[in-house]
């Protein structure tokens, strides 16, 4: 998510806007910010992880999506590109234009957008009553952060460094640490 | 307030020895050196009302407030941090007048420039500290605290405190108001 354009909009007229655009946006309480791409070990971790989810979910009802989907959140008046999700719903699984609805967010850090996961988009996310878990990937570090939501509406930070199994416990799935960074050089 | 690295190259003691006799204040992790910067007057005045607030009541107890000042050290980590506010209730920490090692609260209060470090690698670290039980992140802007508390399990749960409630700290029994954190803030 990079520079704002000063353009005001509704979420409708965004949907309408961005359809005929070049590149993607997202949106936020009436104003619209552009997005640029991704550097390669960004787009390599983020396809890891749908890859790996996609295989995992053949035969459930939920569905993973990578990159190119919308997420809407509506108590934030708020659309914005999630690295993956996955979403076990059956109005989202059929929607064209976003989903609203997702079980699990995984983010991949960059730099340019670090701050901004960890904590304005991290406090929209957590608005979404579907989300059970949130996974924060950082490449550098080889570091997965995952926070899963509590009975109580907290949320619980467990941290995976080295080589373990991420648990994905919304979905009854288990990322191995190597599928997530498969490719990716260690430094 | 990490800013920019010195590209200077040193030991823990070394680090000690050469800060003391510099003109402003200086994070060291992992044998470099980071220059701090002042901060905004929202900034102070957050980290002020945290401190007072914890100071009055801390009174009677074995634990102390410390705020901007004073050094953190995380030996695993190999660095020095100067936390906005710490608590510490260990008794080694209170007679040690270089630093602290064994916080049971560490506070961040946000700036621009320090958001992505407080949020990642800075928390990170603290983690490594086995006296912590609460990391607090204030956002000035949202008016938001995110309170993370550490579980049996070494875990993190996250609590997230907005509007005009209580934000408990459950380590120091203590709760602290919105309305005192955020107090002469517009």
């Amino acid at each position: 998510m990079q520079a704002a354009e000063h353009l005001r909009f509704s979420a409708e007229d965004y949907l309408a806007w961005e359809e005929t655009q070049a590149g993607k946006h997202e949106f936020v309480a009436g104003e619209v910010f552009a997005m640029t791409g991704a550097r390669r070990e960004h787009v390599v971790v983020s396809l890891n992880i749908a890859a790996a989810l996609k295989h995992r979910l053949r035969g459930t009802p939920c569905q993973a999506y990578i990159a190119d989907l919308k997420l809407r959140i509506e108590v934030v008046d708020a659309f914005f590109y999630p690295d993956v999700m996955v979403s076990c719903n059956a109005e989202d699984n059929q929607a064209k234009q976003f989903i609203s609805q997702p079980a699990l967010i995984a983010e991949v850090l960059s730099d340019s957008t670090a701050a901004y996961d960890r904590g304005d988009k991290f406090a929209a996310y957590r608005k979404l009553e579907s989300l059970q878990e949130y996974l924060i990937v950082d490449i550098a570090a080889r570091r997965v952060e995952c926070f899963r939501r509590t009975e109580g509406n907290d949320w619980l930070l467990h941290e995976y460094v080295g080589e373990v199994d991420c648990e994905l416990t919304s979905l009854n799935i288990r990322l191995p640490m190597a599928d997530i960074f498969e490719d990716i050089e260690p430094r | 307030m990490m800013q920019t690295a010195e590209h200077l190259r040193f030991s823990a003691e070394d680090f000690l020895v050469w800060e003391e006799n510099q003109a402003g204040k200086h994070e060291f992790v992992a044998g470099e050196v980071f220059a701090m910067t002042g901060a905004s007057q929202d900034h102070v005045v957050v980290s002020g009302n945290i401190f007072v607030g914890l100071k009055h009541r801390l009174r009677g107890t074995p634990c102390r407030a410390y705020v901007v000042d004073m050094k953190l050290r995380i030996e695993t980590a190999d660095a020095f941090f100067y936390p906005d506010v710490m608590v510490s209730c260990h008794p080694g920490d209170l007679k040690n007048q270089r630093f602290i090692e064994h916080p049971s609260l560490v506070i961040e209060v946000l700036s621009d420039s320090t958001t992505d470090y407080d949020r990642g690698g800075k928390f990170v670290a603290y983690r490594q500290i086995p006296s912590l039980q609460e990391y607090l992140i204030v956002d000035i802007a949202a008016r938001r605290v995110e309170c993370f508390r550490r579980t049996e399990g070494n875990d993190w749960l996250l609590h997230e405190y907005v509007g005009e409630v209580d934000c408990e700290l459950t380590s120091l029994n203590i709760c602290l108001s919105m309305a005192d954190i955020f107090e002469d803030i517009q």
